[in-house]
């Protein structure tokens, strides 16, 4: 499992570590009950500030993706989530889509090649995994 | 489910021609009481019923036994080539010894005031003679190495490897966190609170024990984690993550992928050293890993569960800091 940042990616920092520990867990790398890299050491590896480092953290501990404890390392969650952030994942992941979907149509998108798109991602999204996900 | 016995059982033959013969002396005719311990002038110092007797001259060798047929399966779970496996003379030397006392014991039982004569000369020579017979069985032992232990070919490097250029931050994380260590860790606690519960326990003993436990638990509860960064590789352990190596690329010469047999090479999994081959071994499970060469003459071996791409890694990090080092 590898963090590292790119400078060249709009995104900001804290959402770059967060969707790496999110990848590694869609990927298999990371399996549940795994601990992560302190807070400091990530920090101190990628050059970022402690603060950006623990926010990353944070937003995964709110999703449900990782655990925090105080004075522990962050462990990876096992995948089973509650019913309460099922249903906030569902309601964001929507919210993101209808964004998404508007951007599409009003460039001239059709509804079939979005679905394309869509149903693309998620077959890479499938590929490259070591071990299946419900 | 049928399993399939890597090393052959009949290596174990002359312990099991032994363990006969124990059964058999552990029949014989006893009086109502009988001695179960001896002191150190051979002289009776514990009695007990002889059915006491009869079960500890069972289950001793039979403890011998197993331990040694679990090791020696592992050992050859994880041979590549045939090579001589000098654990599998461990039980026969232990029950060949064993049933040298047992021989004592009983010709001792029926006297009323009993005294051990000759076993510790009974039991060498049988031990002695096993062994010879179980050396000459491990010789004979043809080795089929499981196709799980060939060297893979190397997959290609992740696309991901090819970001690891010199001038940008990353951070390589592994961790093995392997289920036996947990519970090892777990049980040794249990250990000082039985003496602290034992009332004839001096408590200079148990609480030393307590203290050595606890620090231990510290140390290494948690598994172990692999940490490579473009400076150093780190390997940590334990509640509190206590970096155990820190090795910066500077001082590192050569990496490559390993693969080793875990008992063969180096008595087992753990932090351990080599005396022929010159290597601290970091290791939890399985017979693969990284292995480091230092400019200093050290060499480390480095457990991973994808010891391929952790190799990969390493070489990017080393590739970065001789090419800084040569500006």
């Amino acid at each position: 499992m590898i963090f590292s940042i790119d400078g060249d990616d709009p995104r900001p920092v804290y959402l770059q570590i967060a969707s790496t520990v999110k990848d590694g867990i869609r990927t298999g790398r990371l399996k549940p009950g795994d601990t992560l890299p302190s807070v400091r050491e990530l920090g101190l590896a990628l050059s970022v500030n402690l603060h950006t480092a623990r926010h990353a953290y944070q937003l995964l501990a709110q999703e449900g993706v990782i655990q925090l404890r105080l004075g522990r390392l962050a462990k990876v969650a096992p995948l089973e989530r509650s019913a309460a952030i099922k249903k906030e994942m569902r309601e964001r992941i929507s919210g993101q889509l209808k964004e998404l979907v508007s951007d599409a149509l009003i460039s001239g998108i059709s509804p079939e090649q979005f679905k394309e798109i869509v149903e693309d991602a998620l077959e890479g999204g499938l590929k490259n995994k070591r071990r299946p996900i419900q | 489910m049928k399993i399939k016995l890597k090393h052959p059982w009949w290596t174990h033959l002359p312990a099991l021609c032994l363990l006969a013969v124990a059964a058999l002396f552990a029949m014989a005719e006893m009086p109502a009481k009988v001695p179960i311990h001896f002191g150190w002038d051979g002289k009776a110092d514990g009695w007990g019923s002889p059915w006491e007797l009869r079960l500890l001259f069972i289950e001793l060798p039979l403890l011998a036994l197993a331990v040694s047929f679990a090791i020696d399966e592992l050992y050859c779970r994880y041979e590549r080539v045939k090579s001589y496996n000098f654990h599998a003379l461990f039980d026969e030397g232990i029950i060949g010894f064993l049933v040298g006392l047992e021989i004592a014991t009983v010709s001792a039982v029926s006297s009323p005031n009993p005294v051990l004569k000759g076993e510790l000369k009974l039991g060498t020579g049988l031990a002695i003679a096993a062994m010879a017979v179980a050396a000459l069985l491990e010789f004979l032992r043809k080795s089929k190495p499981s196709p799980d232990n060939a060297d893979e070919v190397s997959a290609p490097p992740p696309d991901e490897l090819a970001s690891l250029a010199k001038g940008k931050r990353w951070l390589h994380w592994e961790t093995q966190n392997p289920l036996y260590l947990r519970l090892t860790m777990i049980a040794m606690l249990a250990i000082p609170l039985l003496m602290l519960l034992d009332k004839s326990c001096p408590h200079w003993l148990s609480t030393g024990m307590l203290c050595a436990m606890v620090s231990i638990f510290i140390l290494f509860y948690g598994g172990m984690r692999v940490s490579v960064t473009p400076e150093r590789l780190s390997v940590r352990f334990g509640i509190f993550g206590v970096p155990l190596l820190n090795i910066p690329f500077g001082s590192i010469l050569s990496v490559k992928e390993a693969s080793f047999n875990p008992i063969g090479d180096f008595g087992g999994w753990g932090i351990r050293y080599s005396l022929s081959k010159k290597t601290w071994a970091y290791i939890l499970y399985g017979s693969r890993g990284v292995e480091l060469k230092s400019a200093a003459g050290k060499t480390y071996v480095i457990g991973s569960d994808d010891a391929n791409r952790l190799a990969a890694v390493c070489q990017a990090a080393l590739r970065v800091s001789s090419k800084e080092a040569s500006v």
